[in-house]
């Protein structure tokens, strides 16, 4: 039998050295984070915060660019959330099946998540010019075919958050696909064989056998997920730098430039925590909702 | 004919299902080999698809040039040493957490991630500052390995949860410390997750742009920086600028294909009802 604290206090010990690492490298930047966001702070003026108390988060109520931005935060992340389960599922569905060179399949898939954002981002971007990228060379015959424009892509403020959406679908499908085909795996292959000697069909099958026992991986994946794209930053920075315009500024973007173009330091470390507060609504809200004891 | 067992059953067969995973498979593939592509011709020749002319000018001008040889360096110094550092302060956390079982504690790391990495910018590049430890490898390393540490000890504590409970008795009884028992007892057995973790954690700090771009200036520059970098001056040498992503991106890969086999597992460990 298993002693539960057979360690009383020294286990304690060992942890001590983490913890005071944490502490100076997470706990106390953030707080600082948090002190600043309750004063004014022009950076260039030489003189330090002045205390504001709430000023910072009344102005972020009525801060229309902040609106903006998680306007275009919510849709970013809709849009490829949404690409990155639907891809995932069917990739996942597809590498489920007994097929001989799956593992290589796998691998294959992996490589995008692997692979350099930055570079990568530079890569897309390349392809994406409207002129000379490969994208466009391939789909001339197809806009020849319609009869419409080439796309401007990441050149222009109604294709760019598009753009900025593929990318990161392409980068983050595989990870998607990765839990769920890990969810897939579980489901025992007896129940399908059931299922079809009952003569249900493979429609019935996905829907009554198998979704409903992948709702853990679909939790895990969504909770990974939308955690990660909230704090998007790295491929919208190299893409499109927010814009044409603004219109590809998501909400970190917006923080950043607050901070490091604007120089409004206490306002921007108050808009990095309402971003926080939004992250902690949506990891409470998920986990409420999907009633699971994840941890 | 072998039977196609799995959801989708009967109606795929076979050769629809392969023929549907290589669309996908070179349609996800399809940027990292016009990458490649790209990086091996000579300028003159960029935009055509189909002539043969290759070079290697585009690298040689990438390393010499733009100075890459030195951020390649610099981003394998600083991950390896986020590596260790994280190796160092990530497993006796992961152990003690598996060992009291508290489960309230992965929660606490999924809220350390929750936290958004623009808002440690400001105290970093402050907290650096005075330090005089801006645009040096340590910032970075420090910076890096505080971020990963919940991700590290969510994997670690994954992996040691795989263990046979026998492993745990037989460290237990011997009346060892924590750390004796961690050592020589567990570690052999979890050392394909402890690589694993090892290894992703190099990745992720070998791909940062954001803490790099803020905390490095030209002494600590790492490849993601200087490969974002490369649009202004080399915006019409494409083969530099591929290069330069090749170069960035190949150490990522390699090691990230190593051990993908693991990083499901890691990933996975929570997602699978046991």
């Amino acid at each position: 039998m298993r002693a539960r604290r057979s360690w009383g206090r020294r286990e304690w010990q060992y942890v001590l050295p983490v913890v005071v690492f944490l502490t100076l490298f997470q706990i106390f930047p953030f707080a600082y984070t948090g002190y600043l966001s309750l004063h004014h702070w022009y950076l260039p003026s030489g003189s330090g915060p002045r205390f504001a108390g709430l000023g910072n988060f009344i102005r972020a109520l009525h801060d229309r660019d902040l609106l903006h931005s998680l306007d275009v935060l919510f849709r970013f992340s809709a849009g490829t959330l949404m690409l990155e389960f639907s891809l995932g599922l069917l990739i996942a569905l597809l590498l489920n099946q007994d097929l001989s060179g799956r593992n290589l399949f796998r691998t294959l898939f992996i490589i995008p998540m692997m692979a350099t954002p930055a570079a990568m981002t530079l890569v897309w971007k390349v392809m994406y010019n409207p002129t000379t990228g490969v994208i466009n060379q391939l789909l001339a015959p197809l806009y020849a075919g319609v009869g419409v424009e080439p796309l401007a892509w990441a050149g222009s403020s109604r294709t760019a958050l598009l753009s900025v959406v593929l990318v990161s679908a392409w980068r983050w499908t595989p990870f998607v696909m990765l839990i769920l085909l890990a969810g897939l795996q579980a489901i025992p292959r007896s129940l399908y064989e059931a299922a079809g000697v009952d003569g249900a069909t493979s429609w019935q099958q996905l829907v009554y056998i198998t979704l409903p026992r992948m709702r853990t991986a679909f939790v895990t994946a969504f909770l990974f997920r939308s955690l990660d794209v909230l704090k998007t930053f790295d491929e919208v920075l190299v893409l499109t730098r927010g814009g044409p315009g603004r219109a590809t500024e998501v909400t970190s973007l917006y923080v950043y430039f607050q901070g490091f173009e604007a120089f409004q330091m206490g306002y921007s470390s108050a808009l990095a925590m309402v971003l926080f507060g939004l992250s902690v609504a949506l990891v409470w809200a998920t986990m409420r909702l999907s009633r699971n004891d994840l941890v | 004919m072998a039977y196609v067992r799995g959801k989708l059953g009967q109606h795929l067969s076979i050769g629809l299902a392969y023929a549907a995973l290589s669309a996908m498979a070179l349609l996800f593939l399809f940027p990292v080999l016009y990458m490649l592509f790209i990086s091996l011709r000579p300028i003159a020749h960029m935009s055509e698809l189909w002539s043969g002319r290759f070079t290697l000018d585009g690298y040689a001008s990438v390393l010499g040039r733009y100075d890459f040889t030195r951020y390649f360096f610099n981003s394998t110094i600083i991950s390896a040493g986020t590596v260790a550092l994280l190796m160092v302060t990530g497993l006796m956390p992961a152990y003690v957490i598996y060992r009291s079982r508290m489960r309230g504690t992965l929660l606490v790391i999924l809220l350390f991630r929750a936290a958004p990495p623009v808002g440690f910018l400001l105290p970093f590049f402050l907290m650096f500052y005075w330090l005089g430890l801006l645009d040096t490898h340590l910032s970075l390393i420090l910076s890096h390995a505080v971020r990963l540490l919940p991700l590290v000890i969510w994997l670690m504590v994954g992996y040691l949860a795989e263990l046979p409970r026998e492993l745990d008795e037989a460290a237990m009884v011997d009346g060892c410390n924590p750390l004796q028992s961690l050592l020589w007892v567990i570690l052999p057995s979890v050392a394909p997750g402890l690589v694993a973790s090892m290894i992703i954690s190099f990745v992720l700090s070998w791909n940062d742009l954001l803490y790099a771009l803020v905390l490095s200036g030209t002494q600590a520059k790492t490849l993601p920086v200087a490969v974002s970098g490369l649009q202004g001056y080399a915006s019409t040498e494409w083969n530099v600028m591929a290069a330069g992503a090749v170069i960035a991106t190949v150490p990522a890969l390699a090691f990230g294909l190593l051990i993908q086999r693991h990083l499901v597992r890691g990933l996975t460990s929570g997602a699978v009802k046991e």
